[in-house]
């Protein structure tokens, strides 16, 4: 039995030289030094107190899924879910969370933040999203892995739409930490993809399998990047990915 | 006392990282807690580690703690009554 | 005949020791619970009988002797080994020269394995980890992607966990006393599981996981739905991926934490589920402790051994029904005739998974 293609249907990304929509480019602030310092009027229009709140993985993943869903069709909530990649998972809430229990007051918040999985909850609470989700934590090529996984619920079945997150995001005081065992940290960003049966969409496919080191290998965001331009001038064709460890197939287009 | 409620608004603000809120928008007789801060279950537990860090102060049990939340008046006259001396 | 995913191997170490010992306990009312302190925590804790579990690499080593795999290698957990972690930041000589990374960790039972792995990954969607392994897994095998898929889980007692369940107030002072009238908390606990899940021709006595499905409540950070809503979904998606409807259901592995609200809401999701011809329920939080990411597969694994038996082992810490609903909770072992299973499992994020288990004619 053959399965109609999964489309891409929107995109959003937080880069370190603005916000990318399909309606345009918009670079940040003076006084925003990076992607972490993303305000919530930037990417919500109505008051969200619970913005602040969250640690910066937790608000750079929801913060590119409000980008991706300021203009985009509604969602049926329960057959809608979440998948993100993320390199370290949460690392930064982690240590965080350890440095609150030996300074002696341990922090209940920061302890809710100590899972992958907390970067997909806000999304799911704001938007009601309920349907499966798949948390990618690895150093390389998360994000197009759980791109992958996202691509691979829809087609199973279990859920019409997906939003898919590939994520960097590490506080600035643990990008020189022991515990990152020897991977090193790009810098911040959050790119989202809203996955669909379609219409109007981009048909599109994925795969990825481990590999061995390559010595043309590049960083998952480039490709992401490629991916964006494409779905911008809506061009179809295939993207060869050769991430850190990681061979993969992109493909645009039926 | 008017001192240390702006002093707990602030303190409610950057412990709940309210980055939205100002000190001016809060009243201080309103609800902490299903009042317009949108505080949850989590943010409680948070203020009563704020209280014992920044104060000294722990509350002993739920009943006492529903009636410390009831707005910042309340958690500012007990923070009065019970904070350590130094 | 059709293919399906049967559970071929599994083996797993709990609080109250092997599976095979574990199960044995279980249905004699044991309980693997032991009065606190906990890393200096005032709670009761459920820990493994062999302090030597705790090692990701030893765990590993003694779990998955003689694994096969070529397919993929799932690492479920929602912590995993946590050490380097704590000791870093406190700033202890360090313990382990296991990662905190759970990529790492993956990599690192896929060396002690030495099976030739096609890929490794880490699953950590909280305590619903294992479970949506499998799913995960089903997808994989089910879709001709893999002929195996090899899952391990190692979720252990670290004052990081219980600090910070206690920071949540989540903890019971005495022990998890799931679905009853006084619970006031979970105790935190301990596991590794490991399976091995192929795609091939049920036999007679095969284990097949029939169906499986998640869902978020998109509720709460941590807190679950107080409807039930989320999780009864996730259930019926698993019945449905099983095409089962819920009268073809034996028994119940429930989540039952023994929270007040995971266990009321829980036997919400269980009533609009099966209306009022709801099977015997299990949980065996009270016997084992909340096992967290890992725990989600070594239940299933539980839950494999009661179906082999046609028992339920009695809810250990249950005494008085403590929920709305008439949810058939005992405190002694339960028989059941049709040989079918379903397990609930649901985390932090509100990350609900439900697995289906049958055991072939």
């Amino acid at each position: 039995m053959s399965h109609p293609p999964v489309q891409i249907l929107g995109f959003a990304a937080l880069l370190p030289e603005g916000m990318l929509t399909a309606a345009g480019h918009s670079p940040w602030e003076a006084d925003q030094q990076s992607v972490a310092d993303v305000r919530r009027g930037q990417v919500l229009d109505k008051p969200h107190l619970n913005f602040g709140k969250l640690t910066v993985s937790d608000r750079l993943s929801f913060a590119a899924a409000c980008l991706l869903l300021r203009s985009a069709p509604s969602l049926d909530g329960p057959r809608t879910g979440i998948a993100i990649g993320m390199p370290w998972g949460s690392l930064s809430a982690d240590i965080r969370f350890m440095e609150s229990v030996v300074g002696g007051f341990p922090s209940p918040a920061i302890f809710s933040a100590t899972l992958p999985s907390s970067a997909i909850a806000e999304i799911a609470i704001y938007y009601k999203l309920q349907g499966p989700n798949r948390v990618v934590s690895q150093p390389y090529a998360s994000g197009l892995v759980a791109l992958e996984a996202a691509e691979r619920v829809i087609r199973s079945g279990k859920a019409d739409a997906m939003i898919a997150v590939a994520l960097t995001a590490i506080e600035p005081q643990d990008r020189t930490s022991p515990l990152l065992a020897g991977t090193t940290p790009r810098p911040d960003a959050a790119f989202a993809f809203l996955l669909g049966k379609g219409p109007g969409g981009t048909p599109f496919s994925i795969t990825m399998q481990p590999a061995g080191h390559a010595e043309n290998s590049q960083p998952e965001d480039v490709y992401l990047r490629s991916l964006v331009e494409r779905l911008q001038s809506r061009r179809t064709g295939a993207i060869a990915v050769t991430a850190r460890g990681w061979f993969g197939k992109l493909v645009l287009g039926e | 006392m008017d001192e240390l409620i702006e002093e707990i608004k602030g303190k409610v603000i950057t412990s709940l990282k309210l980055t939205d809120i100002k000190p001016a928008d809060i009243d201080p007789d309103a609800p902490l807690i299903g009042g317009g801060l949108g505080l949850d279950s989590i943010d409680t537990l948070e203020l009563l580690v704020m209280m014992e860090k920044d104060y000294g102060v722990t509350v002993p049990d739920v009943n006492v703690g529903r009636t410390v939340f009831t707005s910042v008046r309340a958690l500012a006259t007990y923070v009065q009554e019970h904070r350590a001396r130094d | 005949m059709p293919s399906q995913v049967i559970l071929e191997h599994y083996a797993a170490f709990s609080p109250l020791g092997a599976l095979p010992q574990t199960i044995d306990a279980l249905f004699s009312g044991a309980r693997g619970i032991a009065a606190g302190p906990c890393f200096g925590v005032p709670v009761a804790f459920a820990a493994f009988p062999d302090e030597r579990f705790r090692d990701l690499r030893f765990a590993a080593s003694r779990l998955g002797a003689g694994a096969q795999g070529s397919g993929p290698l799932l690492f479920c957990c929602a912590k995993g080994d946590i050490r380097m972690l704590e000791d870093h930041v406190a700033g202890r000589p360090l313990s382990t020269t296991v990662s905190p990374l759970l990529d790492e960790q993956a990599r690192c039972v896929a060396e002690v394995l030495g099976a030739g792995f096609s890929r490794q990954t880490s699953v950590s969607t909280a305590c619903a980890s294992g479970a949506v392994a499998v799913e995960m897994a089903c997808e994989m095998l089910l879709d001709g992607d893999a002929q195996n898929v090899t899952l391990f889980g190692l979720d252990t007692l670290s004052q990081f966990v219980v600090t910070g369940f206690h920071a949540l107030n989540a903890l019971s002072p005495q022990g998890a006393r799931p679905f009853d009238a006084t619970r006031d908390g979970l105790t935190p606990g301990e596991c590794a599981a490991f399976a091995v899940l192929t795609v091939r021709e049920a036999r007679p006595g095969d284990i097949i996981i029939a169906g499986a499905g998640s869902s978020n409540d998109a509720n709460h950070r941590t807190g679950p739905s107080r409807t039930g809503d989320g999780l009864r979904r996730a259930a019926e998606a698993a019945l449905q991926d099983a095409r089962v409807s819920p009268e073809e259901i034996g028994a119940v592995k429930c989540h039952g934490t023994g929270t007040a609200y995971n266990d009321a809401m829980e036997a919400k999701a269980l009533a609009a589920l099966f209306g009022s011809r709801i099977p015997p329920c299990v949980s065996v939080k009270g016997a084992l402790g909340h096992t967290s990411g890992a725990g989600s597969l070594l239940e299933i694994l539980i839950a494999a051994e009661c179906l082999r038996r046609r028992a339920l082992p009695p809810t250990a810490g249950f005494q008085i029904p403590g929920v709305e609903e008439a949810i058939p909770i005992s405190a002694q072992p339960q028989g059941f005739s049709t040989p079918s299973i379903l397990c609930l499992s649901a985390g932090f994020g509100g990350i609900n998974a439900a697995v289906v288990i049958r055991e072939a004619a």
